[in-house]
Formats: structure tokens, C-alpha cells, sequence
């Protein structure tokens, strides 16, 4: 299994020794470095790294006010933080944020390969818990119907029609085989109502009905594109981490 | 009647003449301060009981209805004639002067004394004496708050034991009312005014001396204010010449010097021929002061022990001035004539004397607080901000991979950069060249730490001109550039250090191109140690403090932003101040 890593620092020659010490692993995938707080977020939404590498102290938006944007965006799970700081100030903060590790520069190679092994325990632990069958919600079955106020009036709909919800431009639209309904809730508040229904998050801004999957096509970098059936000019994105999660439900469930 | 009452007049005129010479006994001020005791009542007793027998001997005496003799009462009278007695004037005053214990004992002496010489109305004269004291001790009680009563109160007081009197005589002893006729109204007008007027004295007597008492103590004030910027000249030389001549002109004196424990630092005045500064200071009188710690005069030639025949002076003082309970400086104040000491010379001296010491002591504590206060801000700053120390140790773990020669480099620049915070704690001064290596090695330290993010331009003149300045002020203010103003900048960042001269000044600016100050910190950045970012905001707080502690306000710094974005932090040093060349 693949490590991808992303480093997150703003003086170049300590971007230069992460480097080097990550590209001595063989296991190791690096992404592209952030050198500010925002450039990270902007990358790690394109890359989604398994675990970052992240100093705390960056010009504009902090290491640890980033990891916590991070977090709160995840639609499955966040990445993994190993924190690196000149100076151990942050280590409650960093302890909050539930970091596999917390590196002192200059890096001590031994604790350095420390992290690293605990990085990969988390990792595998993640992996397991992947492979666990995917429960659906026992008490929801049977045609339910789901009220929809698109502004003007109140829509009834069956889960079972509703194909993709996608968010666009703060208005929820909610696909169907042949409407799309304008909605003013969220795509949170979707998922929350169609829990015990096949729905799945194949990425931040789409929830997609399971039972409608025509075919997934790897796309680049670990992740794919999903396409329906009925709307074959439509690709949904699937995040990489979405994507594993995927396969597992479909292995253990389908 | 009306001779009578001239003549009582001229008699009580001769009394006031008495009166007025009591007024100069020392004795005498501490009745009109109201410091009593027993004895002193008894004393004052005493005294104002003699005054009253003098006041009856300046009486007449009255035989039948005629004054029979005009001479003084000396003598025991005869059965039928009458002695008018002034001696109530005398225990009224000392009654209203010094109370009850002080009126009725005066008043005692005096009767005994009246029933002595005997005559028609011996009891009543005798028996209204201690009687009035009593009344009139008693009444001063209600006039306690005011130090002499005022002549206009006294002059109705005064008219009552003069009527109480010839009660007495018409009860006691039936004399005949054609007498009361005659002599009541000419005594209740004399005495009623002699007392007026012996109050009115006492009052001029005690104002003159709060006056003079007043003046003598403003004058001390004034010069030891005056005495405040010589005395905070670093320069002992210097200073005991201001000091002289302040001393001299201001008191008027023939000639002053100031010398410390073993040579006069200077004179001025009279004699100055072969008076000089640099001579020794050989009077055993003023090693005398100088060990006791006490003024010491001299009021003999002998005593100034001066060779030079002819030396103007026959008198001197000798003021010890104490720094820390330890004499630093005799003051001598030199007189012509001895006589030419009066006691407000003395007691202005003493009390120069005082206020000079506590003056010098005030100064050396808050000079004391001062260097205190440096030192703690020094030992702040050269605590070495770790992030700093621990992200450049990451640098050269990272160089050594990278480009080895750097890293060689680096690890000489932090070295110097270190040796230099450790030497801080101990050096309130550095020469400008030291401060700038140490620029020069922060400046290099971030360079290869933030080589794409940041740039820093350092500008002095080629020689790098040779004045101390307080160590480490240039360097925490390139740091708050680079922590604050460029916080958020991840490139393109400039940071500029500049040293000039000008007019005799040394100037600093620190300009970067970042966010600038937030308005509401622009003011605060500099007076109080803001405290969110650990290590840093302590900088600029910390810089100013230890600028304005060693060389004064004027060298404080300016903060500002700057119309195309960024800051500019400045101070300025005077290049040729003494302070500055190590005199520490």
C-alpha cells in the first residue's frame, strides 16, 4: 500500500530535508508541497493525501488552524497530521487534533522512523476499518416518502427515485430521472434524512444513489469518475478516499 | 478724671516697654507655641507674676480723692490710701497666653504682693488678681484654635477685670463710689488697651518670625531645586562648580566652595587668589564635619587655618553632604566677619545641608532603578527565541546534505550571533560595529532560512562611525518585521535596516514592505509589552525601554506605517553624548 505524503512548510530548506527523508521510504507517494496554510488546503482537496507533514508556524493561515479546517471538512475521514515544530509550544493543540506525531527540528532520523511506523499502524487501522461490512440503517425500510420544499411548494418524493444531489451555487439540486429539484437545504441535511438508504458521498459536494451506479472509470491520481444509469453524459467524481470505501461496500454488501 | 486717665496712660506706656522686652526672652516662644509643661507653667507663672508687681509699682496711689504721690509704689501705703494697680494687664496676658494654671499664678504673685503694701481696698486688690488670671485662663480656652488672640477680642476682654475689680472694692471694702467715680472708667480704658496693644506685639513678633523662618525655608527649597540639575551631572567637576555658584549667588556670600573627601572641586568668591580648586582640604575642622557628619562653624581665624596673610575670612560653615549615609562633599560657606553668621545662616545651612543629601539619595535610588530595570530587560532579551535557535539548528542539519560550505557559514553566524546575546546580560553598552555584526548575522541566519520568501538590505556607512549604543536594538526590530509585518507575506518580502548620520546624530530606521501596524496597536506597540506572541512582542516594548533609560526620552522610537504599505521603526542617538563612551 501506497503512503501519500504531503509536506507543509514555508522555509525551503526544511522542505528540502522532509523530502529528502520521505523519498528514502520506499512505500512513500509524494504529493506536491504547500508552502502557506491556504496553499495546502487548496491542495490537499486536489491530492488528498493520506498524511501530511505539517509545520505549525507558516505565514497566513497556521499549521494548526489548517489541520482543524481540514478536519471539519472531511466528508469521510481527514488526513493524518505529523506536526513538525522548531519548538514544543503546540503540543496540545497538536494533541487535540488527534496527530499521529509530533516532530522536533531538527529531525532525529530514529524518531523520525518512529513516526513514521506509527503512521503506518494508523494507517492499517483505517484499512480495517474499511473492511468492515457496511451496516445500513436496520429500522428504515419500507417506501418512505420525503418532503422537499423547493421555495414555492412542497415536494413529495421516494429516496428511491432521486438519483445525485449536488450543490450548486448555495441551491441543492436534487436529480432525478427526469427533473431536477431546486432545493434551499443543504447536502448535509440530505444525507442526515436519507440515512439507512443507499446514499453515498463519492466526494464533498455529491451524494449518489448506490443502486444507480452504471460504472466507475479510474480518472488520475487514485481517483474516478462515476457515471448512472439513464445519464450517461453525467460523471460524478469519486474522491480517492471515497473510492476505497466504495469498493469495500460493494465487495462486502453487493 | 482726665488726668487720671492720661496719667495711667503714661504709666502703662513705661509697662509696655517691659512687656516688649519679654517679648524677646527665648522662653517666650514657647508660650505662643502652647508647649507647656509644669515647670515651664511655673516659670511663666513667675515671670508674668513679676511683671504685675512691676505693673503695680507703675500705679499711683490715691489718698482720699486726690492722687497723693506720683512716685512709684515702693513702699507699703498708708491705712487710708488706695494703690490703683496696673498689674492686671500683666495676668490678664498671661491668663490668655498661657491658660488657667499660668493666669492664676501670675495673679497670685501679683496680689500677694498687692496685700502687701496694704491700703483701703488691700483685699479686693489682692483677692481680683488670681481671680481675673483664673477668669482669663479660662476664657482663652475658647480662642485655643487661634495662636494670639486678636487685638480687637483682647480689648474686650481687657475691659472686664478692671469692672470686676471695683466690685470687689465696693463689696469688700465700702470705699467711697466718688472713688470708683474717679478711677473705673481711666482704668478700664488702660488696661483694656494696654492689653490690645501687648497682644497686638505678640502678634507682630510671632510674624515676624514665621516670616523670616518662611523665607529661610523657601530659600532652601528653591536652591536645592535649582541644585537638582548640577546634582545630576555625571561629571563631579562639573557639577560642584554649578553647584557653587548657585550656592553663592543665590545666599549672597562671600565665597563658597565644594569639595569631596579629599580636594576642593571648586570655588567661587572672594579670595580665590589663593583659594583654589585641586588644593587639598586640610581644616580639621571640615575632616571633623566630614567624619561626624555634622555642620561644624568656624568663627576664628585660627579655625579656618588659612596661611595666606591676607586670607579675607574669619568665619566659615562646614556643610558634610551625604550620599547613602556616606559624606561625599563638604559645602564650606565662607564669611568675612563672624558676626556675618546669624542664626538663619545656621539653620538655612543645616537645612540645605538635608535637603541636598536627600536629594542626592533620591537620585542615586532612581539611577540605581534605572540600571535595575536595563539589566532585567537585557537578561529578557538575551534570552535566545527558541524557534529561532531550534528552526536554524534544522537549517544546518539540512545544509549539511545540501551545500556543506553554507552550512559551515551558518554555524559560524549563529555562533556570533549567541556569544553576542550571552555577552548582553553584562554589557549596557556595545560599540556600533559590535551591533552591527549582529545584524549582520541575524540577517544572514534568515536569509538562508526564508531565501525565497524574504530579502533584507542592510545600509551603513563605510566606516562605521564609533559610538556605543545600548546592544541588541537594531536586531529585535528587524525580528518584529520579519514575525509581524511580514507574517503573512510568503514572498517578495523586503525588510531594510538603515544607519545614518546626521548632525551629530545617529539615526536608525527599520522599514519593511508588510501588512504594517493595526492602528489600534500604533500607539501601545512601544509602551507596553504586548504579550499574544511569545518572544516577540516583547521587542519593540523592550527596545524603547532600554533606549529611554539610557539616554533619555528624546531617544525613544518612532513607529509608524508607511503611505505605500509596511512600517518604519526609528531612533535616534546623539553621537557625542559623554554617557555613550563607556562611562558605565
Amino acid at each position: 500500500m501506497k503512503i501519500h505524503a504531503m509536506i507543509a512548510e514555508d522555509e525551503l530548506m526544511a522542505r528540502k530535508e522532509l523530502f529528502y527523508l520521505l523519498s528514502q521510504e520506499e512505500d512513500v507517494e509524494l504529493c506536491p508541497s504547500a508552502e502557506t496554510g491556504e496553499q495546502l488546503l487548496e491542495l490537499c482537496s486536489e491530492y488528498e493525501p493520506d498524511v501530511i507533514f505539517l509545520d505549525i508556524q507558516m505565514p497566513g493561515i497556521s499549521g494548526i488552524e489548517a489541520a482543524g479546517k481540514l478536519i471539519d471538512q472531511a466528508v469521510h475521514y481527514p488526513p493524518l497530521f505529523i506536526f513538525t515544530t522548531a519548538y514544543d509550544e503546540y503540543a496540545i493543540a497538536a494533541f487535540d487534533l488527534e496527530a499521529v506525531d509530533y516532530l522536533l527540528k531538527p529531525f532525529d532520523e530514529l524518531r523520525f522512523q518512529k513516526a513514521m511506523k506509527r503512521l503506518r499502524n494508523q494507517l492499517r487501522q483505517r484499512e480495517r476499518k474499511l473492511m468492515e461490512p457496511y451496516v445500513s440503517n436496520p429500522k428504515s425500510s419500507g417506501p418512505v416518502k420525503l418532503l422537499i420544499d423547493d421555495g414555492e411548494r412542497t415536494v413529495v418524493i421516494s429516496p428511491d427515485m432521486i438519483y445525485f444531489a449536488m450543490p450548486h451555487k448555495r441551491i441543492l439540486e436534487i436529480h432525478t430521472k427526469d427533473r431536477v429539484i431546486m432545493s434551499r437545504m443543504t447536502l448535509q441535511d440530505l444525507e442526515k434524512k436519507l440515512v439507512g438508504f443507499p446514499f453515498f458521498r463519492t466526494h464533498r459536494s455529491y451524494l449518489v444513489n448506490l443502486n444507480y451506479i452504471k460504472e466507475i472509470t479510474p480518472w488520475f491520481n487514485g481517483t474516478s469518475n462515476i457515471t448512472l444509469k439513464d445519464m450517461e453524459h453525467i460523471q460524478i467524481p469519486v474522491s480517492r478516499t471515497a473510492r476505497k470505501m466504495l469498493f469495500q461496500m460493494f465487495e462486502n454488501n453487493h | 478724671m482726665k488726668e487720671m486717665t492720661i496719667l495711667l496712660f503714661e504709666r502703662l506706656g513705661l509697662l509696655l516697654i517691659i512687656a516688649f522686652v519679654l517679648t524677646r526672652f527665648p522662653g517666650f516662644k514657647t508660650l505662643l507655641n502652647r508647649e507647656f509643661n509644669l515647670k515651664m507653667s511655673l516659670v511663666h507663672a513667675g515671670v508674668f507674676g513679676l511683671f504685675g508687681i512691676a505693673g503695680t509699682m507703675a500705679g499711683v496711689v490715691i489718698d482720699g480723692e486726690s492722687v497723693s504721690h506720683f512716685a512709684f509704689v515702693m513702699t507699703a501705703v498708708e491705712k487710708d490710701q488706695l494703690v490703683v494697680s496696673l498689674s492686671l494687664v500683666a495676668v490678664v496676658i498671661a491668663g490668655l497666653l498661657g491658660g488657667p494654671i499660668v493666669g492664676t499664678g501670675a495673679g497670685l504673685v501679683a496680689g500677694i504682693h498687692l496685700l502687701f503694701l496694704g491700703g483701703v481696698g488691700w483685699l479686693a486688690n489682692g483677692l481680683v488678681n488670681p481671680l481675673t488670671g483664673l477668669l482669663a485662663g479660662l476664657t482663652a480656652r475658647f480662642f485655643s484654635q487661634e495662636r494670639v488672640i486678636s487685638p480687637l477680642k483682647a480689648l474686650f476682654i481687657g475691659v472686664f477685670p478692671p469692672i470686676l475689680q471695683m466690685h470687689l472694692l465696693l463689696i469688700l471694702q465700702p470705699v467711697g463710689s466718688d472713688i470708683i467715680d474717679k478711677i473705673g472708667l481711666p482704668l478700664v480704658l488702660s488696661n483694656s488697651l494696654a492689653i490690645a496693644i501687648f497682644t497686638a506685639m505678640i502678634a507682630i513678633v510671632l510674624k515676624e518670625q514665621e516670616n523670616e523662618a518662611a523665607q529661610a525655608t523657601r530659600q532652601a527649597l528653591t536652591i536645592a531645586e535649582e541644585a537638582l540639575p548640577f546634582l545630576k551631572k555625571h561629571h563631579s567637576k562639573e557639577m560642584a562648580a554649578g553647584l557653587s555658584n548657585l550656592l553663592r549667588e543665590r545666599l549672597k556670600l562671600a565665597a563658597v566652595s565644594v569639595a569631596n573627601k579629599q580636594e576642593v572641586l571648586a570655588y567661587t568668591g572672594i579670595g580665590d587668589d589663593h583659594h583654589q580648586p585641586g588644593q587639598p582640604v586640610g581644616l580639621s575642622l571640615a575632616h571633623e564635619a566630614m567624619e561626624t557628619k555634622e555642620m561644624k562653624v568656624a568663627t576664628t581665624r585660627s579655625q579656618i587655618e588659612c596661611s595666606h596673610k591676607s586670607c579675607p575670612f574669619e568665619a566659615a560653615i562646614m556643610i558634610p553632604i551625604t550620599e547613602a549615609n556616606d559624606v561625599i562633599w563638604l559645602i564650606t560657606f565662607y564669611f568675612r566677619k563672624a558676626h556675618h553668621i546669624r542664626p538663619v545662616e545656621l539653620v538655612l545651612a543645616q537645612g540645605l545641608g538635608q535637603l541636598l543629601s536627600n536629594q542626592l539619595n533620591v537620585l542615586a535610588a532612581q539611577s540605581l532603578k534605572l540600571h535595575i530595570r536595563d539589566a532585567e530587560l537585557r537578561n529578557l532579551q538575551a534570552q535566545i527565541n527558541p524557534h529561532f535557535l531550534f528552526n536554524t539548528l534544522h537549517l544546518i542539519a539540512t545544509l549539511f546534505r545540501e551545500d556543506p560550505k553554507k552550512a559551515r557559514h551558518i554555524t559560524v553566524q549563529l555562533a556570533q550571533y549567541m556569544r553576542f546575546n550571552l555577552k548582553l546580560v553584562s554589557n549596557p553598552l556595545v560599540p556600533l560595529e559590535k551591533e552591527c555584526d549582529h545584524v549582520n548575522a541575524y540577517m544572514e541566519i534568515i536569509q538562508a532560512r526564508f531565501t525565497n520568501q524574504l530579502k533584507i538590505v542592510f545600509r551603513c556607512p563605510e566606516t562605521i562611525p564609533n559610538v556605543f549604543i545600548p546592544p541588541s536594538t537594531i536586531q529585535p526590530l528587524v525580528e518584529n518585521c520579519i514575525q509581524h509585518g511580514l507574517r503573512n507575506i510568503a514572498s517578495d518580502g523586503k525588510v531594510e535596516v538603515m544607519i545614518q548620520q546626521e548632525d551629530g546624530r545617529l539615526r536608525v530606521i527599520v522599514r519593511d514592505n508588510g501588512c504594517g501596524f493595526p492602528p489600534e496597536l500604533l500607539n501601545e506597540v512601544t509602551n507596553k509589552p504586548l504579550n499574544e506572541h511569545q518572544n516577540s512582542g516583547m521587542g519593540l516594548f523592550n527596545v524603547n525601554q532600554r533606549l529611554i533609560s539610557l539616554l533619555g526620552e528624546e531617544a525613544k522610537l518612532h513607529v509608524g506605517n508607511l503611505a505605500s504599505g509596511g512600517s518604519e521603526v526609528s531612533f535616534q542617538i546623539p553621537m557625542e553624548d559623554p554617557n555613550l563612551k563607556g562611562g558605565f
